[in-house]
């Protein structure tokens, strides 16, 4: 392995040539990112690309992705923020051969540039600006310009901390850079710091490349798309008594609505955000659209965040890495590594590749959560018998996401899209996608309102998809969280604008919009 | 064995029958692991190491035990992935470094080994004073079979005076 015995051999005679005695420096589903924020994937995403008037069967043209990282951001808490991390090699990676290894990834690396370095926050704006009044003390003049103008652009002197990043494709081992046509840098849109020092709507807006070669990019602090009642869930899945009075199963009505019963806990909060909308031509092996019946149509994707193996840190100094990338963690399905996979792997879960995850089924096909509610419950939720072979089509290449005659694959944790199915007009899709008669929902990828949490109740915990278990409560199992606190766009990006820093709201159990706290 | 000494792994002797019967117990199934290591049995602790690395992947004293059995073994090329996966759990853990130190130094790349060994030295804190002498005392072998005397020496008064404040305590 080159790294042990070259490379971090060659970090390690950095760290000697300095004087002894210096100091040494040096949604969190594993142990390992439960330390490291910024390299958190909290989600991620793969759709057909679809507009608000989008008419049934359109044929698709683009798939969205999207990776989410670093999360719940309280949206309030400066002065810095939340930049993403220069240090971390952001990825998203395409299988497109069912070979469940990569061969297509986008990525995407962020440089930071310090504006205002005499100020205390990383953002200042209002108005036209203000400036020293007439008693202004010396030796600052009255109209001196105090606090810079309203942040409208990226070129605006107020934005203190601004973040360019790069893109590249990376196919047969090269690198091929994607760059504005005039050149200029792509910018990551900041947190929304409140109404007086910025225009959100308008970086968000400015933010939003879209390129000549079809591709779109973005890059940014959003909304966190997801939603959850994330308390209940991990106090061993005590989910709220709702109107069925038995925890964690809904009423025909509850489960029907398109607003919430109990709390989200991600509501007001924020998460930084990189999606990219690429042809479906560069994606498929066979460089064309395919359709939904050809195996060729349907891809694996994956996220990935990675850190230079070797960081040198010696005060004063910046840090210094260099060198090879060691992958803190990957995504692809949600929830795996939070609901599926044991504590005592979770970490290496996160580290290796997909291909190797023969070695996570016992997790994958007989899943501890199952049992739980089947104990929790005492009996009422009855689970289907192990080895659950219904859930192959989450880790493996299968109908009814992938086409008749598609190699199956080995067992890999990759979020599978068909890219040959029509995105669902968005009036008649379904938050359960597949399981709820949308057949361009999860699990045939993931849409930002797509409630996996409802669907992974129902099809790991409930076992809807094996005969005999599609029945009451099994299906109609839900956290009562069916809806976002905030709302998508309909195009590219899609996602929802960060809550402001001044006036968010977390919506908690017990209150008006948070569902009870029972 | 001094490798699992140094990484803070209790070794015992013998283990006695009934302790291997403890299959369910992950712990006993370690210890098992260090006497067979101690008793050279590496074919067998190399066995009960990738099963208990196969029922928790993320502890690192399990991938120390294996990359032993895998270099005692010859296994090298093993011996490495184990330890690559160590130090890309946990990069800055005096457990990890050790494990990589002993590597090299089997595979006599003596100056690495003793990067690996100053790295793993200001990384224990500086109140554990058994373990850092015993990492030193390590590391003067490695400072010897590198050509390197005076350094050799250098550690070795720096062990016997941390010695010298243990005794002390």
């Amino acid at each position: 392995m080159r790294n042990v015995q070259s490379v971090l051999a060659t970090g390690l005679a950095l760290y000697l040539a300095m004087p002894a005695g210096l100091p040494g420096a040096n949604h969190r589903e594993a142990p390992i990112t439960a330390l490291d924020h910024k390299a958190d994937i909290t989600d991620v995403y793969a759709f057909v690309s679809y507009s608000g008037d989008q008419a049934a069967g359109t044929q698709p043209s683009k798939v969205t992705f999207i990776l989410c990282v670093d999360p719940l951001l309280e949206p309030g808490n400066g002065p810095h923020y939340f930049p993403f991390d220069s240090n971390i090699l952001y990825e998203i990676k395409i299988d497109n051969n069912h070979d469940a290894q990569e061969d297509i990834v986008f990525q995407f690396q962020f440089e930071t540039e310090q504006r205002l370095p005499g100020i205390w926050q990383s953002y200042a704006g209002i108005g036209e600006g203000a400036r020293a009044p007439a008693n202004s003390p010396a030796p600052v003049q009255p109209g001196t310009l105090i606090v810079p103008p309203r942040i409208t652009s990226f070129q605006s002197p107020g934005l203190g901390t601004r973040q360019a990043y790069r893109v590249g494709i990376l196919k047969s081992g090269v690198v091929t850079p994607m760059t504005n046509p005039d050149g200029s840098p792509f910018y990551a849109v900041p947190a929304n710091v409140g109404p007086r020092t910025m225009d959100y709507p308008a970086l968000y807006k400015a933010g939003t490349y879209k390129l000549p070669n079809g591709v779109s990019v973005f890059a940014g602090t959003v909304d966190d798309a997801f939603w959850i009642d994330l308390g209940a869930t991990f106090d061993t899945a005590n989910f709220r008594t709702l109107g069925s009075g038995v925890p964690a199963v809904l009423t025909d009505e509850e489960d029907r609505a398109t607003r919430n019963f109990a709390s989200d806990s991600v509501s007001g909060f924020a998460v930084n955000a990189i999606a990219i909308e690429v042809p479906i031509e560069m994606l498929t092996s066979t460089g064309r659209r395919e359709a939904a019946s050809v195996p060729a149509a349907t891809i694996g994707m994956w996220g990935a965040t990675s850190r230079p193996r070797v960081t040198v840190r010696v005060s004063p100094d910046p840090l210094i890495s260099d060198g090879a990338v060691r992958q803190v963690q990957r995504m692809g399905n949600p929830l795996v590594n939070e609901l599926l996979i044991g504590t005592g792997s979770k970490d290496r879960f996160s580290m290796d590749q997909p291909k190797n995850d023969s070695q996570f089924a016992p997790f994958l096909l007989d899943p501890a959560i199952a049992r739980v509610i089947n104990a929790l419950t005492g009996g009422v939720v009855a689970i289907p018998p192990a080895p659950r072979t219904d859930l192959l089509p989450l880790v493996t290449y299968a109908a009814p996401i992938a086409a008749p005659g598609t190699p199956a694959g080995p067992v890999a944790d990759l979020l599978r899209l068909n890219t040959g199915v029509p995105a669902t007009p968005l009036a008649q899709a379904s938050r359960l996608g597949l399981i709820g008669g949308d057949p361009a929902g999860f699990p045939n990828g993931r849409r930002l309102y797509d409630d996996v949490t409802d669907i992974a109740l129902r099809v790991v915990v409930g076992g809807v998809l094996v005969p005999g278990f599609n029945r009451f409560p099994n299906n109609r199992l839900g956290d009562g969280v069916n809806v976002d606190d905030t709302g998508y766009k309909s195009e590219f990006p899609y996602l929802g604008d960060c809550p402001s820093g001044r006036d968010r709201r977390h919506l908690d159990p017990g209150e008006p919009g948070g569902g009870p706290v029972q | 064995m001094l490798l699992l000494s140094l990484m803070g792994v209790p070794v015992t002797g013998a283990q006695p029958a009934s302790q291997s019967r403890a299959r369910d117990d992950h712990e006993a199934r370690k210890t098992a692991v260090r006497a067979l290591l101690e008793q050279a049995r590496y074919q067998e602790a190399l066995m009960e190491a990738v099963a208990l690395n196969k029922a928790m992947p993320d502890e690192l004293d399990t991938y120390a035990m294996l990359s032993q059995a895998y270099i005692q073994l010859g296994e090298m090329e093993q011996a490495e992935r184990a330890l690559q996966w160590m130090l890309d759990l946990r990069p800055d853990s005096p457990v990890s470094l050790l494990a990589a130190a002993e590597y090299r130094f089997a595979v006599g790349e003596y100056t690495g080994a003793i990067d690996f060994y100053n790295e793993a030295y200001r990384r224990t804190a500086r109140q554990n004073l058994k373990r850092r002498g015993e990492i030193l005392m390590r590391a003067v072998k490695a400072y010897r079979a590198a050509g390197k005397p005076e350094a050799a020496q250098s550690c070795l008064r720096e062990a016997a005076r941390l010695k010298s404040g243990e005794e002390g305590k």
